[in-house]
């Protein structure tokens, strides 16, 4: 019960916290209108109410049943690989990091093998080849025919991905 | 109209639009069918392509993705006992067993036609019923517009999941983060918590992105990272069409199919895997051998395929008419509208008359079209079976980055991307369902607008909204919904126990 009733306690301290939030909307009043804050203050209070509800299904026992029922999602039942999960987790935020750093053309085959490897496909000839394949084809559609300017990496980086978009006729 | 119509059809026959058609049916039918690729990623992943294309191709585009994708995954489920979406689930229940009984030409080849021709009935109701409700739409005040909204909520929240609090909780997250951003009613800056990124607001397509597309992914890599394995090696993959003499004594299974589908692909929240799950126990109700459902009835089959291809048609009413999505899918087209500038409701009939008639004729043909593109689709499906499981989600987590970069030419986008991706394998794994988010997102701006313009115009009077006799309707009907649960179980309570 202590797991399930971990994520509406968390909610209802985040509605708090964006109640809090909400006071410091500037507000100029205006006669007879309800103003900027009246929304997100509504919002952050059905958030905090109807958590407050789930908690109180946990306790008594009927969230517990309905999650069991089916709702897609899987707190009760099927096991989680938290280490694949963690991994491609850091894998995607690192992959964002290096983007502006090494550009594009340059971190995409490596975030693709490494990510292939996560989902547990190994073969190095298909995992090399479908990373470089399939970042060529998703940066000749982006830069060449929908004019998107991708990152290009910084200093010497810059350089390399701009020798590439040169032998790739992108430039 | 007639004109119009005529106009429309003319540019959905020109060869730039076929080519959308084939080709978003085509990524439809494999994307539906793919397990762990749904129709849904598909709409989303391709929307950061239609940047360059008018309004017209890029909701041709879709709306062909969108009916493809709900009939890829009966070839799935009817080759391999695998469906490739939730909403293929009964055709699977139904197909698999023709299929093992040696049926397999046949139960392909009625899917198809059924699906084909649920949505073309529902393309064209689409065609006929959409103008005219539009021109009554044009008289509505935003207290009705209001109404509307909330009647989309409630029914989110009460069919889109099986817990309500668990909908409601997620739809009102949504509502918080539609609620980020500088306010467009009073120009101030609202819960950024002085984030630069977060002064702008929250794009949808982002969340739409990390939600569906990568929240999906870490969700299937959490469960194993394997796309099931087929439960035998057989590829035979041959539909054959049925002839009118064989269609003709499954007529009232297709009827009920495609009225019960665009009945309920008009209530927002319901969508495809409502439509099919209803029409399958409808047609149960109805059917001349209720008891050869399971093991292999044309009747069950027909009647969901039907369905769930006719709930895309009116899925798509509301979007176009009021401006409101109802869905995942169509909260993406929304999204295509407003990238090209464009704000569907009831003056996209005066201001962009050809491109929606043009909208419609490419749909009507998309159906037409994927009777085709499904006799293929069926023949080559078993090779892309073979793509593993590991390849396809980091090519999809590479193409989500590409597109939310693309939004803004921002990183900021993808940052948020893959937050809300994580986001969505925590809602996923703790049981909140993902549609009431999103649609909380986009409704929620929506509310705001049109419940404090009404409050203004209004002095504040709450009761504007029940002396008005449409919004009066629509407000007893969304309480009569979030109600009918409670009443149900109170009701279950009180009978005897047999």
């Amino acid at each position: 019960m202590v797991g399930s009733l971990v994520g509406p306690v968390l909610l209802v301290a985040a509605a708090a916290l964006l109640w809090v939030a909400a006071g410091d909307i500037p507000i100029v009043p205006v006669p007879g209108q309800l103003g900027p804050d009246f929304w997100p203050r509504l919002g952050v209070a059905g958030l905090a109410v109807l958590s407050g509800v789930k908690i109180v299904q946990v306790v008594r026992g009927r969230g517990r049943r309905e999650a069991a029922g089916g709702n897609g999602g899987r707190a009760d039942g099927e096991a989680v690989d938290r280490r694949r999960v963690t991994l491609a987790v850091v894998l995607l935020f690192a992959y964002t990091a290096l983007l502006p750093v090494a550009g594009f053309v340059l971190a995409t085959p490596i975030f693709l093998a490494l990510f292939m490897r996560v989902g547990r496909y190994r073969r190095p000839a298909t995992v090399g080849l479908s990373a470089v394949a399939a970042t060529l084809v998703l940066l000749y559609l982006f830069v060449k025919v929908v004019y998107v300017p991708l990152p290009r990496g910084q200093g010497p980086l810059l350089d390399a991905t701009v020798w590439i978009y040169h032998r790739l006729g992108l430039f | 109209m007639d004109a119009d119509l005529l106009a429309g059809l003319a540019a959905a026959l020109a060869p730039v639009s076929l080519g959308m058609i084939v080709l978003g049916l085509t990524i439809g039918v494999v994307a539906g069918a793919l397990p762990g690729v749904t129709m849904l990623n598909a709409v989303v992943l391709v929307l950061p392509f239609t940047y360059l294309m008018g309004i017209a191709p890029s909701l041709l585009l879709l709306s062909s993705i969108y009916a493809g994708g709900v009939f890829g995954g009966s070839i799935t489920g009817i080759l391999f006992n695998i469906p490739g979406d939730p909403m293929s689930v009964p055709t699977t229940w139904e197909g698999y067993p023709l299929n093992r009984q040696g049926h397999v030409r046949l139960a392909l080849g009625m899917a198809i036609m059924s699906s084909a021709l649920g949505g073309f009935a529902s393309a064209l109701l689409l065609a006929l019923a959409a103008p005219p409700f539009a021109r009554v739409a044009l008289s509505f005040s935003t207290a009705e517009y209001f109404a509307v909204v909330l009647f989309g909520m409630a029914s989110v929240v009460v069919l889109g999941s099986r817990s309500i609090v668990s909908a409601a909780i997620a739809l009102f997250a949504g509502i918080v983060l539609g609620s980020i951003g500088t306010d467009s009613q009073y120009g101030v800056t609202r819960l950024d918590f002085g984030i630069p990124i977060l002064r702008d607001g929250i794009d949808f397509v982002v969340v739409l992105i990390g939600l569906f597309a990568v929240g999906e992914i870490l969700d299937q890599l959490a469960g194993g990272g394997e796309a099931p394995a087929p439960v035998d090696g057989r590829v035979e993959g041959r539909a054959a069409l049925p002839s009118l003499r064989q269609l003709w004594p499954y007529r009232w299974s297709l009827l009920r199919g495609s009225a019960v589908g665009t009945t309920i692909g008009l209530i927002p929240g319901a969508g495809a895997t409502v439509s099919s799950f209803v029409s399958y126990g409808v047609e149960r109700q109805f059917a001349r051998e209720p008891e050869r459902f399971g093991k292999g009835s044309l009747e069950g089959l027909t009647a969901a395929e039907s369905s769930v291809n006719a709930s895309t048609g009116g899925a798509m009413i509301p979007l176009l008419t009021l401006g409101i999505p109802g869905s995942g899918a169509t909260a993406v087209m929304m999204g295509a509208f407003l990238l090209h500038g464009v704000q569907p409701g009831p003056l996209l009939f005066r201001n962009n008359a050809l491109d929606v008639y043009t909208i419609f004729s490419g749909f009507l043909l998309a159906n037409v079209l994927m009777i085709g593109i499904g006799l293929l689709a069926a023949r080559v499906f078993a090779s892309l079976m073979r793509i593993p499981a590991g390849v396809l989600g980091a090519l999809i987590c590479a193409l989500c980055v590409v597109g939310a970069f693309a939004l803004r030419n921002n990183m900021a986008d993808v940052w948020l991307t893959m937050l809300f991706g994580v986001v969505g394998f925590v809602m996923r794994r703790y049981d909140l369902p993902v549609p009431p988010l999103v649609l909380g997102l986009i409704l929620g701006p929506l509310g705001e607008q049109y419940f404090l313009t009404t409050m203004v115009s209004n002095a504040n009077d709450l009761t504007v909204f029940v002396r008005r006799p449409v919004s009066a309707a629509l407000v007893v009907l969304s309480i009569a919904l979030l109600a009918w649960p409670a009443l149900q179980r109170h009701l279950a309570g009180r009978r005897p126990a047999s």
